[in-house]
């Protein structure tokens, strides 16, 4: 009987060893891909276009990975809130991690932005940037910034920075603009309310971001050499960073109203609806790739008829930040 | 010679008919030594008197000289009408002749319950997971048979005493204050409010004959705790320290009375402390109050019973850093029952409450119950019907049949049982990043049971199998547009093995236990399907010593672990495995006052039981306890 207990006990334990599904190690596809970061499960797939292949569980992200930012080289990196840090990755092989900025816990990083080798971090609730750098994945310093840091970009000797509402409600948002070399506040410009994602397109222009998510979003446009606001887009709903696409910009508002803000720099857009709610968004040739966070999919869709042309299931929950990556580039 | 031979002992006590009368009480004098276990059987303790007396809810009592080894005490069925009742409403009472897979706690485990808190309950009893986090005001999630903790009734003797808003309870109780804490695995529990599918921690109120006993604890990082029971009252005061330092205080007071056909009882609790974060976000200064009283009253007349009972509670949390809130929720409520014990118990009752709070506005529930109660040789079997305010109605049901042979007794349960949306569900404030969902139906959950066991002179044991599923699982989802909502889209499945055991060799007795529990999301065409759900171990453990030594010494061994927990949905982040051990040192200071040294995770071994929230460490305890006669 004894025996009987004793092999009984180790069999379940030797039955109760799941493990952590997590990324293998290993060589990726040739050619172009996209890849995304699932955002409730710490983890980043990817899908190689040309080989039509898809990779679940490709690295791992940290927990919560909030941003993802191509680098060039096939590097990028991921942002991650609860674990505070920032992964660095190459798109030649799965599972490995090339380097990690480890940020102060509990501060949870919203964004970050790379200009000439050095890094910046928004520190949502520290209100500070943390600045470190690219190439010894150290962190250097710190920069004080106005409450509720979320959205930073780089140009030149200036650091833009914006304040989301959250965890400072009475935060008018907005974006700071900070010398980089001091660390002293050169301006404040009225981007709105909750000013929540930046992104320097390439046409050098700073794209702005806000909403409160009450169908009042809106794109401001921002000269970073003047600092003025050249166009202002009320396109309601909540738009997330835009993507360029020949002319125009795409702006995904699945957190809003739903399919895509296509607008331009001179203030002018459309409202383009959507079967599905894009979270983010990436182009590839001619295909959109768009992250939807609830149906744990990614759609494809043809960039000039915004038809869905095919689906990816998500590896993860919550697929969110996506980027396109050629490597030759 | 003759001590050893009446601890290794015992009798049954039985019904006319043969069957065991579980936590029939045995005691002389006005003071209870212990009751009889899920078999009806008492084991002698060693210090019990010539003659004394067996007292059973429902029946009249028996008064003799003590019994042989292994004879019968057979008990006549009585209305009560005489005697000393446990019972302090109509309904109220133990769930464990109704719920084969319960657990009882009591007398030392119960004061380890109070000290160590519920996480006392990993390892020691089977099929249940316990995550206590938060500070000196610590949120309770205890996971039973690898179902959500929101599928966990709380309950004082019988009667459900959680929130509609948020179905759990709002007061913080010490269980010092009662004479023993259940925990029956598996739903369907007659009585129970709608919120236990996967079980229930009922809480039972000291004996009116309770003798004065009082305990006082120093622990070394800062705590204090006091407590008193007498003759069915009971009082705890307490200054709790937070794993980081903070600090809280708490009472809570219990006291039940009996006039002729009348019971009543009060059950009151207040706490005030401040809370503590994870570690993976910055500090904060958060203070909670809260606060729960309960009021009831039973009137028995033949065969009807009457119980009223009303509640109330509150809670209060503010912070200023990192940022503002301010939030408050209180509750009352007013509930009523009739019950007919007949050839079937039958119980019709209603429940309305009132409910204000800061985020969810006011809303007032209702709802009407039936349960119909029947036991017939091996067969127990009890069915509810609910029918709420909002017109929906809710069956639940569950059929045990258990055999007894000897020291040996086999049982298989099946059961189906509801969860009701909360208010929290239902109407949760749309603020662009989650949002109720008054559309929310109730889910739906069945499960099935099959065990043995043994309880021989020095030994006794359990094993159970089981299996749930869980279908329109309530759960919060990110919607289209991000919001978190409830929703009723998902579905789980449970499978496990309980294992449970304990030797007693007179001077030392020796127990263990084994759970073996996978636990998964079944939500087809998601990336979580098949995936082990979060906080879920595969499998816990513990085993346990208590030995006495000469010079009145005693010494207790206690380690408990489990295995590796996932965090989120798709199984790919963890909280390693651990164990813990614990040590106590007691040393009987004279007939009646004794004094206990403890240490508490002995290796100060690194854990978290939540993810960001460090356990608790190396903690020294001083106990001083006095038990009048």
């Amino acid at each position: 009987m004894k025996r009987i207990i004793i092999l009984l006990y180790l069999s379940l334990v030797a039955a109760s060893c799941r493990d952590a599904v997590g990324p293998a190690e290993g060589d990726t596809p040739e050619g172009s891909y996209v890849v995304w970061l699932n955002g409730l499960s710490g983890f980043a797939d990817a899908y190689f276009i040309q080989e039509n292949t898809l990779i679940t569980n490709a690295w791992s992200t940290g927990q919560a990975p909030n941003q993802i930012l191509s680098l060039g080289n096939n590097t990028f990196a991921v942002l991650s809130s609860l674990s505070a840090d920032i992964r660095f990755f190459s798109g030649e092989n799965t599972g490995t991690t090339a380097g990690s900025v480890i940020l102060p816990d509990g501060s949870n990083p919203w964004s970050f932005a790379i200009c000439d080798g050095v890094g910046y971090a928004t520190l949502l609730l520290t209100d500070s940037v943390a600045v470190f750098d690219a190439t010894s994945f150290q962190i250097t310093g710190s920069i004080p910034a106005n409450s509720s840091p979320s959205g930073i970009a780089c140009s030149g000797q200036r650091l833009f920075v914006s304040h989301a509402n959250y965890p400072d409600a009475s935060s008018p948002g907005g974006v700071s603009v900070i010398n980089i070399d001091s660390g002293e506040l050169i301006q404040w410009i009225d981007t709105g309310e909750n000013t929540h994602w930046l992104k320097l397109q390439p046409t050098g222009m700073l794209h702005c971001y806000s909403t409160t998510y009450q169908n009042d979003g809106k794109i401001s446009i921002v000269n970073p050499a003047t600092l003025a606001i050249e166009a202002v887009i009320q396109s309601g709903g909540a738009p997330g960073e835009g993507v360029q696409s020949g002319n125009f910009f795409l702006s995904p508002d699945g957190w809003g109203s739903g399919g895509i803000v296509k607008y331009n720099e001179s203030g002018l857009y459309s409202r383009i609806d959507l079967p599905v709610s894009p979270a983010n968004l990436a182009i590839s040739g001619n295909t959109i790739y768009a992250t939807s966070f609830a149906a744990n999919m990614i759609y494809l869709l043809d960039s000039a008829t915004f038809m869905v042309v095919d689906s990816l299931q998500a590896g993860g929950e919550g697929p969110q930040g996506i980027i396109a990556v050629d490597p030759s580039n | 010679m003759l001590y050893l031979i009446l601890v290794s002992s015992g009798f049954f006590v039985q019904q006319i008919d043969g069957s065991p009368i579980p936590g029939a009480w045995v005691g002389s004098d006005g003071a209870w030594f212990g009751f009889t276990d899920h078999l009806g059987y008492y084991s002698f303790q060693g210090s019990e008197p010539d003659s004394f007396c067996v007292h059973a809810t429902g029946f009249s009592d028996w008064s003799g000289a003590i019994p042989l080894d292994g004879t019968t005490i057979h008990l006549q069925e009585t209305v009560f009408d005489t005697g000393e009742s446990i019972l302090v409403t109509a309904s109220r009472g133990s769930l464990e002749s109704a719920i084969p897979s319960t657990t009882r706690l009591t007398d030392r485990e119960l004061s380890e319950l109070s000290a160590s808190g519920m996480g006392y309950l990993n390892g020691r009893v089977p099929g249940v997971s316990v995550r206590e986090y938060g500070g000196s005001m610590p949120i309770v999630s205890v996971s039973i048979r690898g179902g959500d903790p929101s599928q966990v009734d709380y309950m004082v003797d019988g009667i459900s005493i959680v929130s509609a808003r948020d179905g759990m309870p709002t007061g913080i109780f010490d269980p010092a204050v009662f004479t023993s804490v259940e925990i029956a695995r598996g739903g369907a529990i007659a009585g129970g409010s709608g919120s236990g599918s996967a079980g229930a921690v009922n809480y039972l109120p000291p004996l009116l004959s309770q003798p004065l006993s009082i305990s006082f604890s120093a622990l070394s990082n800062g705590g204090v705790y006091f407590n008193g029971k007498h003759s069915g009252s009971a009082i705890s005061l307490r200054r709790n320290i937070g794993n980081t330092g903070t600090e809280g205080y708490s009472t809570t007071l219990l006291t039940t009375r009996r006039y002729r056909n009348l019971g009543i009882g009060f059950l009151g609790a207040w706490a005030s402390g401040d809370t503590e974060g994870p570690t993976w976000s910055i500090e904060s200064d958060g203070h909670r109050k809260q606060g729960q009283a309960e009021g009831w009253a039973t009137l028995v007349h033949k065969s009807l019973e009457m119980d009223i009972s009303v509640g109330t509670s509150i809670m209060d949390y503010r912070q200023t850093q990192p940022f503002d809130v301010d939030d408050t929720h209180s509750d009352f409520s007013v509930r009523t029952s009739l019950q007919w014990n007949g050839p079937l118990t039958v119980r019709g009752g209603f429940n309305r409450t009132w409910l204000n709070s800061s985020a969810t506005d006011d809303h007032a529930m209702q709802f009407g119950t039936i349960h119909v109660t029947k036991q017939y040789n091996l067969l127990f079997a009890n069915m509810g019907l609910r029918v709420a305010s909002d017109g929906n109605t809710h069956l639940s049901g569950r059929v045990t049949v258990e055999k007894h042979r000897e020291s040996f007794h086999l049982f298989t349960s099946a059961f189906s049982d509801f969860r009701a949306p909360t208010v929290n569900d239902l109407y949760w404030p749309s603020d662009g990043y989650t949002s109720g969902n008054p559309e929310l139906e109730s889910e739906r959950t069945t499960g099935a049971e099959i065990g043995a066991g043994w309880n021989g002179i020095s030994s006794s044991g359990d094993i159970c199998g089981f299996i749930t599923r869980s279908n329109d699982l309530i759960m919060w989802l990110p919607d289209d547009s991000g919001v978190w909502s409830p929703s009723n889209i998902s579905s789980s499945f449970s499978k496990g093995v309980e294992l449970s055991s304990s030797f007693d060799m007179g001077f030392a007795t020796f127990s263990g236990t084994f759970t073996w529990n996978i636990a998964t999301d079944e939500t087809t065409d998601t990336p979580r399907e098949g995936m082990l759900l979060p906080y879920r171990p595969e499998y816990t453990w513990g085993g346990g010593s208590y030995i006495e030594l000469p010079l009145g010494l005693a010494v207790e061994l206690n380690v408990n672990g489990m295995g590796k927990r996932f965090t989120n949905r798709t199984q790919s982040e963890y909280l390693s495995e651990y164990w813990i051990a614990h040590a106590a040192l007691k040393r009987e200071l004279s007939h009646s006052v004794s004094m206990e040294l403890g240490v508490g995770n002995i290796f100060n071994t690194v854990y978290e039981e939540t993810n960001g929230y460090a356990g608790r460490g190396r903690t020294l305890r001083m106990t001083l306890e006095y038990t009048g006669e």
